[in-house]
């Protein structure tokens, strides 16, 4: 009895939340799940049910395996760098040396620029006639390169920018991991000897192990997620080079407004991010050394 | 075995904080030195400068004839035990003991057998897979210190390294480290803010206030004549009591209050005031021969099986009194104690100096004499 | 037992509170719906209270500074009436915001909608036809543009009323053309002659030609030759089922794309408008294709003369002439009568040369009633710009046809997508027709589908 007063109270204390996730995650999920099945009319709704029709057309689809490919080359490009460059900057700025405030400052900055912001910035860097990239390669006297319009560059050109904008982020977290490191094991490594790659290999990169799988972590998530800059840098082009899977369904059902289709690649991503998620954890968390 | 001496050594931090000045000193090879102090003291920053990790601002440091100012940690030959252990969490006994040794580049089979060796020493064989958040506080402590000697290092710097420990084991602890102190022959710098470690386990001691040494000696000799105010209530418990006094034709007065006569008024003609001391150990119910009685009333009694400390009020100042057994006592009670001439301390009041020692210490008792 | 009651009643209130922040948005809706109603009742009595409507547009930059002069000026003229312009985000964006209301008191009277969404609306059962208003008081319409009522006209119903109208136009830089040797008045007219132009015109820094790939330019180069885009007249007789854009029209156009980029004359700035408007006034492309409403823009932009001319055609076909493009005002269905008398009359109001003028010379867009361009101060500034005259010219040369009046299909932005794929596959050595024929088989793949998920 007494058990079940304290259950009934529990699901009371729960029940705002659990309100806000009905409607704000658990509805829009099956919803989204529902959708997958069917193909929908003008007004978006579910019309012709069609079973696992949207899946077998997507995964027969050249555009969508596409679309997968060029997915999984974008997270590859931007997540490894992207943490390495974060690690290096990250390092630099815990230093102790005059005037690194400013550094950290900078190196953080990116943290605060939108991803709209951030893409035009980059729009005009990679601008083929006026763009400082191009025009930089013309004083070099190296060919111009058409860094948002040639398939071949598109994708990196994406990723270029992409590791800029998250390596605000990931910089203010690695580094907050290094400060969390207690300076002592590098004074005791010190006394006994070890120089800073030992100490980097020993000491730094276990020590920050937590930190680092938590950042490829939201990373990968990120990169399998990205959006914004995709859609402001090449619109998915050229030839559907950077034609990344959330930019597809954006396509699908804001654009072409078949929501069915669009909801069978949501949950494929799903599915995907979710399976890719489990796999690190699985793996990466073995290497993870907490304290 | 190698010899540490400092010679005005000086460290500034900005330019501007002085917090040590002047240090001169030298520690000998095979000598148990232990550093202690307040919290704040420099004693810390002392250390670490032995051990290369904080710069030498001015003054030079050598390690045996050799001046080792900008010399880097590791070319120190040195070892040290960190206040916290600094053992790598990620790391293994095993590994943290010989990660020293990895960085030096050592064969694998030197490696094990000193492993293996230090180990045995500290009773840790069994503990060599483990990481180390699954040791005992004790234990951790004693991978600390297999880590230090592990180097075969001829100095051994430790950081308050029983300052995470409790009491029991901490005694405990003491005894260990000074025995393998001995037994190595290492020289050992030892900081503590503890007096009590400082005076069973050191050799030797310094004591540091505002980041200048205020005495330098034998533990026991330091406790019998401590050089100022400051050393005298720093070293002892209950502290040695203290407080200003007014010299006048007919005697010492402490707040108008009368202790001593003046016996020996012209010794201290030219000064108005001094610092008067008298360990509690010395205060007696006794009347004995040369004691003069103080009336007192009781604040505080401590009943501590072998002993009983009394506290009262003399002027402003409170001041223990330290009676063999066990008194059956009140607070509020009105007492009459004796204070030997020959057990009270003279101090500058303005300079500190030690203007005249007790004469009843420094007798040691011998068994022979019983 | 009373704490619990306590914590029940604590929770409540709790849970109320989530609710109303979810709804809010949805009441604030109501409520102002609901003035509007009290608005329109006291309406009828007093004149005082204005009926509001709500018009959403995709116009942002000047254009919006333009439109809401334009609705000002309405709502200043007379007291009956109050239009609230709303700008809703880009044509693609807008959409699906109409698409949550469509059909409801809560739709706006009046939303604009581009050219290609004109099939999805029709379908869409939220809309009623202009034609019903124009039946209704015998409306003349014959003073407006005939060319681009065509395209908004299907089965003889005028669906939805023009507003910005324009039309590609082929721009080139006459200081490129004088240094090439090439007579700067006379732009080449067909693929062949732009071809042979672009060879001349190449230089280390320069490109011939350039089209943005977007699928616009493409509808348009096979217009222009009198192809169609899908079959049953271009949608126009029945729902179209197949493209025929891979047919020899569109396959002349690839052909002529194809022999620029292998001659290395074409210069490719990819699919942001901005880039290639950029590249022409850098001097990195001599000719290129852009839309009527940006002549104005380029020729204050670019430090050279500006000539503008017509789109180019196959040598071997007549001049068909040009699809209207651009966006037109779409009435709601399932609003109050009064709201939709209300948009009509401001729609009435759009048509008036003076406004139509006024229009014209703040966009560059068409004047959808050519009285405008009678106006004074549209004549003046032809005097100062005669290229905006090729730009009119142009339209009102266009042979009324299948081809020009433009393709219905609900699925063109999907379309429009494949043709930029093919584009780009085209210019990375893919071969025309194979491009042609894979964007043709999606389209038709995607015509499919729709048709069944909207029986």
């Amino acid at each position: 009895m007494k058990q079940l007063t304290h259950m009934r109270s529990a699901l009371l204390y729960l029940l705002p939340s659990l309100i806000l996730f009905t409607v704000f995650i658990f509805y829009p999920m099956f919803r989204t799940l529902y959708l997958s099945f069917f193909l929908t009319d003008a007004k978006g709704n579910a019309s012709v049910a069609v079973g696992l029709d949207n899946y077998i057309h997507l995964f027969t689809s050249s555009q969508f395996l596409n679309s997968m490919k060029a997915t999984l080359l974008f997270v590859l490009y931007t997540v490894p760098l992207g943490i390495v460059i974060a690690l290096f900057l990250a390092l630099l700025a815990n230093e102790k040396l005059k005037g690194i405030g400013f550094f950290r400052t900078i190196f953080s900055s990116t943290m605060g620029v939108s991803v709209a912001a951030s893409s035009v910035i980059w729009l005009f860097l990679f601008h083929p006639s006026i763009g400082m990239f191009n025009h930089v390669l013309q004083l070099l006297h190296l060919p111009q390169v058409q860094w948002l319009v040639d398939p071949d560059w598109a994708l990196l050109s994406v990723a270029i920018t992409t590791i800029w904008m998250n390596t605000g982020f990931s910089f203010l977290i690695i580094l907050g991991g290094l400060q969390n490191i207690d300076q002592t094991l590098y004074e005791s490594a010190q006394i006994d000897g070890a120089n800073y790659w030992y100490r980097l290999r020993r000491i730094t990169i276990p020590m920050l192990s937590p930190t680092l799988f938590f950042i490829s972590t939201i990373s990968l998530i990120n990169a399998f997620q990205t959006f914004g800059q995709i859609d402001i840098l090449t619109k998915g082009g050229p030839t559907q080079a950077t034609n990344l899977i959330v930019y597809s369904i954006y396509r699908e059902a804001f654009v072409n407004y078949q929501f069915g289709t669009a909801s069978a690649q949501a949950v494929i991503l799903f599915v995907i991010v979710l399976f890719v998620t489990i796999l690190q954890f699985k793996l990466g968390e073995k290497k993870v050394h907490y304290q | 075995m190698k010899q540490v001496s400092l010679n005005n050594v000086v460290k500034t931090y900005d330019k501007q904080t002085t917090v040590l000045h002047n240090i001169n000193v030298t520690i000998e090879a095979g000598e148990f030195f232990v550093l202690v102090g307040p919290s704040g003291c420099g004693k810390s920053t002392m250390l670490r400068m032995i051990a290369g990790l904080e710069d030498i601002t001015a003054g030079e440091m050598y390690i045996d004839e050799q001046v080792v100012n900008d010399l880097p940690p590791v070319k120190r030959e040195l070892s040290m035990v960190f206040q916290n252990y600094a053992l790598y969490p990620h790391l293994t006994v095993a590994q943290n003991i010989s990660f020293g040794l990895h960085a030096k580049k050592m064969s694998k089979a030197t490696i094990q057998q000193r492993v293996e060796d230090v180990a045995k020493t500290l009773q840790l064989t069994a503990y060599l897979t483990r990481k180390p958040r699954e040791l005992s506080g004790g234990q951790r402590q004693r991978v600390a210190l297999a880590r230090a000697i592990v180097s075969d290092a001829k100095i051994c710097l430790m950081d308050e390294p029983l300052s995470n420990l409790d009491a029991k084991l901490r005694t405990h602890m003491r005894a260990e480290i000074k025995q393998l102190q001995r037994k190595l022959g290492i020289t050992m710098i030892y900081v503590t803010h503890d007096q009590i470690e400082a005076m069973t386990m050191g050799d030797r001691i310094m004591i540091l206030h505002e980041g200048e040494i205020q005495q330098i000696g034998k533990p026991i000799d330091i406790y019998n004549y401590p050089a100022n105010p400051f050393v005298a209530t720093f070293i002892g418990s209950p502290p040695m009591n203290i407080a200003p006094a007014t010299i006048r034709a007919d005697g010492f007065f402490i707040d108008e209050q009368f202790i001593l006569p003046n016996e020996m008024n012209e010794r201290f003609t030219k000064h108005h005031t001094l610092v008067m001391g008298i360990r509690p150990e010395h205060i007696t119910h006794i009347k004995t021969k040369n004691a003069h009685p103080l009336p007192i009333t009781l604040r505080n009694i401590e009943l501590l099986g072998t002993e009983t400390i009394i506290s009262f009020a003399v002027g402003t100042h409170t001041w223990h009194a330290r009676m063999p057994g066990q008194w059956a006592l009140d607070v509020g009670q009105h007492l009459t104690v004796y204070l030997p001439s020959d057990a009270f301390y003279y101090y500058d009041a303005q300079t500190g100096e030690l203007l005249k020692k007790a004469t009843i210490v420094g007798h040691f008792e011998r068994l022979g004499d019983l | 037992m009373k704490n619990m009651k306590l914590r029940l009643l604590f929770l409540a209130i709790l849970s109320l509170f989530v609710l109303a922040a979810c709804t809010n948005s949805d009441s604030k809706k109501n409520d102002t719906t609901s003035t509007n109603n009290t608005n329109d009742n006291s309406g009828k009595d007093t004149a005082s209270d204005p009926i509001e409507i709500d018009f959403w547009h995709a116009m942002s930059g000047t254009a919006q500074e333009t439109l809401d002069t334009i609705v000002a000026n309405f709502n200043k003229s007379q007291d009956k009436y109050k239009v609230n312009a709303q700008y809703q985000g880009t044509y693609e964006e807008s959409l699906p915001k109409l698409r949550s209301v469509g059909g409801t008191k809560d739709a706006p009277a009046i939303t604009q909608v581009f050219e290609i969404g004109t099939k999805y609306m029709i379908d869409s059962g939220f809309i009623e036809p202009i034609q019903t208003f124009i039946d209704k008081e015998n409306y003349d319409i014959s003073q407006l543009e005939q060319n681009i009522l065509n395209y908004y006209t299907v089965d003889d119903k005028l669906y939805s009323m023009p507003f910005n109208s324009s039309t590609p136009v082929m721009i080139y830089n006459k200081d490129a053309f004088k240094a090439a040797g090439l007579d700067p008045e006379k732009a080449p007219a067909t693929f062949n002659e732009v071809i042979e132009a672009a060879k001349k015109l190449k230089t280390d820094d320069m490109a011939g030609f350039s089209m943005l790939t977007y699928g616009w330019f493409f509808e348009q180069l096979v217009a222009t030759q009198g192809g169609l885009y899908v079959n049953n007249d271009n949608g126009r007789s029945d729902t179209a089922t197949e493209s025929v854009f891979n047919g020899k029209e569109g396959l002349n156009v690839f052909n002529f794309l194809k022999q620029m980029n292998d001659d290395g004359t074409f210069g490719n700035f990819g699919t942001n408008w901005d880039d290639i408007q950029a590249a022409f006034t850098a001097e990195k492309v001599a000719m290129y294709m852009d839309s009527s409403a940006g002549v104005a823009g380029m020729i204050d932009a670019a430090p050279f003369d500006v000539g503008v001319a017509y789109i180019p055609y196959a040598d071997d076909v007549e001049r068909a002439g040009v699809i209207i493009g651009g966006a037109s005002l779409w009435m709601s269905k399932g609003i109050e009568e009064q709201e939709q008398e209300a948009a009509w009359e401001f729609m009435k109001y759009l048509q008036t040369s003076e406004v139509q003028a006024e229009w014209h010379l703040g966009t560059g867009y068409f004047a959808i009633n050519p009285a405008a361009y009678e106006e004074q101060n549209v004549k003046d500034k032809w005097a100062e710009y005669p290229q905006f005259k090729v730009t009119v010219d142009q339209l009102q040369s266009t042979k009324e046809s299948f081809a020009t009046r433009g393709a219905l299909i609900s699925v063109f932005p999907e379309s429009r997508q494949q043709i930029v794929n093919a584009l780009e596959r085209l210019y990375q050595g893919e071969d025309p027709q194979k491009a042609l024929d894979d964007a043709a088989t999606e389209t038709d793949k995607a015509m499919e589908t729709a048709e069944k998920a909207n029986q």
